[in-house]
């Protein structure tokens, strides 16, 4: 008897009750199209985020903050006091750091340029870039605005785009810079026309270390563009002596007297020694190669656009820093960010864990894709269990239904038996059977996961592309060889174990029995 | 029981001992009661008896379809009494060849399939044993309806088709209960002188279970009787 002459029996017998056979596989198809269609779902999920994120080559990347622990000021190291438990004193003493968490006082290890050059060598690292901001002085000529200025870099995919005059920067090095379109409107190039004669123009970036307070509030009220005259300065300055005599002439309860005078004292002291140390750090001149716009609202909704466009003025990065080292405090405090790029995808977990160890704190969009991964893969996996005891109830059904085919045809199998039919024979006849429910309902429910997949992908990309104002032609759902495989062997083992009691029923027939039946 | 011609060992097919058969349940019942006889090699019986007698059941041990409660049964040097199930289904599908009262032939499948169905068991080509089963189909008149159902066949027909069935693996023995018994006269002596020239022609034992006296008669070289369980033969 070979496997043709168990398949002809199994045909035989199934088509003897269409109804009967189509109901139960029906139930396997559904079952079967559940599973598949869950896990097709899950494995395009699973694609789909890394692949979003990968758009801007961000999943290489890792934002690394300062390490170590925070340096408490010292009213944080002061001890907790009164006669309590040394559970409560340790409870009391973590709700007061966490009270004064970020206060002044707590100090980073800084990243420092030997910082810096240890991280770049990290095993895997590619480069490892400072982000610098400051609000600095941009100086053009006579004309002066206040801007925010941030490093960037040649590599940087954003700015080519938002250009809307001149070019990018030329290397990490250049003395160049680029203007937002908005400070350029400030510094006179008010038509669109004349940017083009803005490219080309000499700037110098500046830092005023230890500025008046009074200087900055009056060139803050003219709008930031223009600073106070050494005139004026020393005008501000003999106001500033002034003002606690003048006070003592107001009319004024004595504490009020003390306090203000007190107050003023304190203040013009401070004033005369800033005017005193105040010193202008400068990057020196830079030419303007480029002038660019702040991202769309819609640029801005899509996840690789996430950081936007908004500062007003981008300069080399290693004019940024040397514009950083020049600043008081720098050699405390260091860079606040830097932007380590690792050389392949799957070193970033090793640089990671190596970050860790060095109690740095850092960001890294793989942490948050794996975070991702992990939530959608539970959920799809509970689906997929759903699933499975969807699959797991047709398999009773199918041993219902079988059982009652070995009880229809019990003369059948007597019949068999008579002519010389083995017990093993019979039940390769019986499990055949369940095995061709189980291969024809997987093969359906395959075709039928595959074309409502194909109309569900093209629902939803609609659905998104609509909601992201742009194309999205991501595949949802990804039937993988081992799906396909997986899927057969997974229907085919269900339906052969629910033939299995039936198939040993029949085969364990006493043939004189069987014979007896009507 | 002997024949009352002298045998060797050799001529002996079917050997019988002190056969029992007891069906148990509320009430057991003594269907068979120490049965003993010897069927030789080419030697036509036929086994007559009321209903109820134990004529069946004789037959149902000897086709190997039940096991006896007690005794010895040996039929072409198998211990029926001892054999367990596989060498059961080979003696089924190699010595014997059964035809039944009621046909037994499966409603949904063609002439030509129920009688090409001890060969699928026995593990023959798919084209050899169309060919065997074509044959046999021929040789009992009926080529011109290989593919018909059993529904769609007379009871002539149908028990034409269940000889073709076992005769197709040239059996040792042939067992029929009650061949003729849903037959008109004319269809039974058709169906008798094909039972009868196929045993002369390929020297095949036969033991034919029937309580029509004159066909066992025209049939069959020795006759036995069945009452109560016991076993009795004429004598020759």
């Amino acid at each position: 008897m070979n496997l043709s002459d168990l398949f002809g029996f199994a045909f035989h017998s199934l088509t003897q009750h269409k109804l009967r056979s189509s109901l139960t596989l029906l139930g396997v198809i559904l079952g079967a199209f559940l599973v598949i269609v869950t896990i097709s779902i899950g494995q395009g999920v699973q694609e789909v985020i890394p692949r979003l994120m990968r758009r801007n080559d961000q999943l290489r990347q890792i934002s690394v903050q300062p390490n170590g622990e925070r340096e408490k000021a010292d009213f944080v190291k002061e001890p907790i006091v009164g006669e309590m438990s040394d559970e409560r004193r340790v409870r009391l003493a973590e709700a007061k750091k966490r009270r004064h968490r970020g206060r002044a006082g707590d100090l980073l290890q800084p990243i420092t340029d030997e910082r810096l050059a240890e991280l770049a060598a990290i095993e895997h690292v590619e480069s490892a870039i400072p982000i610098i901001g400051a609000n600095v002085e941009l100086r053009l000529r006579d004309i002066a605005s206040t801007v925010y200025c941030v490093s960037s870099t040649t590599d940087n995919p954003n700015i080519a785009r938002s250009l809307v005059a001149g070019r990018s920067i030329s290397s990490n090095g250049a003395k160049e810079v680029l203007i937002h379109e908005f400070v350029a409107y400030e510094l006179g190039f008010q038509n669109e026309a004349d940017l083009s004669q803005l490219l080309g123009s000499t700037v110098q970036l500046e830092f005023n270390l230890g500025g008046s307070y009074l200087s900055s509030l009056l060139q803050s009220q003219r709008g930031g563009k223009q600073k106070p005259s050494a005139e004026e300065q020393q005008t501000l300055e003999e106001v500033m002596r002034m003002l606690p005599v003048v006070a003592q002439q107001l009319k004024l309860t004595d504490n009020l007297q003390q306090l203000l005078k007190k107050t003023l004292t304190s203040f013009a002291e401070n004033e005369t020694v800033a005017l005193q140390s105040s010193k202008v750090v400068s990057t020196g001149d830079l030419t303007v190669v480029g002038i660019y716009r702040s991202s769309t609202d819609e640029e801005h909704r899509t996840l690789h656009e996430y950081f936007g466009l908004n500062d007003q003025a981008q300069v080399p990065v290693e004019v940024a820093r040397e514009l950083a080292r020049q600043m008081p405090g720098f050699d405390k405090n260091g860079y606040g960010q830097v932007v380590v790029r690792v050389d392949e995808e799957r070193h970033v977990r090793s640089v990671v864990e190596h970050l860790r160890s060095q109690k740095y704190q850092f960001r890294s969009l793989v942490e948050i894709v794996e975070h991702l991964q992990r939530e959608y893969g539970l959920m799809l996996w509970s689906m997929t269990a759903l699933g499975t005891v969807a699959l797991l109830i047709s398999a009773i059904g199918i041993t219902n239904t079988m059982l009652m085919s070995v009880l229809e045809r019990t003369r059948e199998i007597g019949i068999m038996k008579a002519v010389g039919a083995r017990d093993g024979q019979i039940q390769a006849i019986f499990l055949t059977e369940g095995a061709c429910i189980g291969l024809v309902g997987a093969a359906i429910a395959l075709v039928s996961a595959r074309g409502a997949s194909m109309f569900a992908n093209s629902w939803i990309q609609q659905i998104v592309s609509r909601e992201a104002h742009q194309p999205v032609d991501d595949q949802l759902f990804l039937f993988p060889w081992w799906l396909i495989v997986g899927i057969f062997i997974a229907t085919l083992t269900v339906t052969l174990l629910a033939a299995w009691i039936p198939a040993r029923r029949a085969a364990r027939i006493p043939p004189v029995v069987a014979l007896r039946h009507d | 029981m002997t024949t009352a011609k002298a045998t060797t060992m050799n001529d002996v097919l079917v050997h019988a001992e002190k056969l029992a058969k007891v069906y148990g349940g509320r009430i057991p019942v003594n269907a068979l009661c120490d049965a003993s006889f010897t069927l030789c090699r080419g030697e036509l019986a036929a086994l007559l008896g009321k209903s109820g007698s134990g004529k069946s059941t004789l037959l149902n041990l000897l086709a190997g379809l039940d096991q006896p409660s007690s005794g010895t049964l040996v039929v072409d040097g198998l211990s029926l009494h001892s054999s367990n199930s596989a060498q059961m289904a080979a003696y089924r599908s190699g010595t014997i060849g059964v035809v039944f009262q009621s046909y037994n032939l499966i409603p949904h499948q063609t002439a030509l399939q129920n009688v090409e169905l001890p060969l699928i068991f026995s593990g023959q080509a798919r084209g050899q044993r169309q060919e065997q089963a074509a044959a046999a189909l021929d040789a009992v008149g009926l080529s011109a309806r290989a593919n018909h159902r059993p529904t769609e066949l007379s009871g002539g027909e149908q028990q034409r088709v269940a000889i073709a069935r076992a005769l197709i693996n040239r059996p040792k023995l042939l067992l029929a209960d009650e061949p003729t018994g849903n037959l008109d006269s004319a269809t039974a002596d058709e169906i008798t002188a094909l039972l009868k020239n196929y045993c002369h022609e390929h020297q095949t034992s036969a033991l034919i279970v029937t309580h029509d006296e004159g066909f066992a008669r025209r049939f069959a070289t020795r006759i036995l009787r069945m009452s109560d369980g016991c076993l009795q033969e004429d004598a020759a």
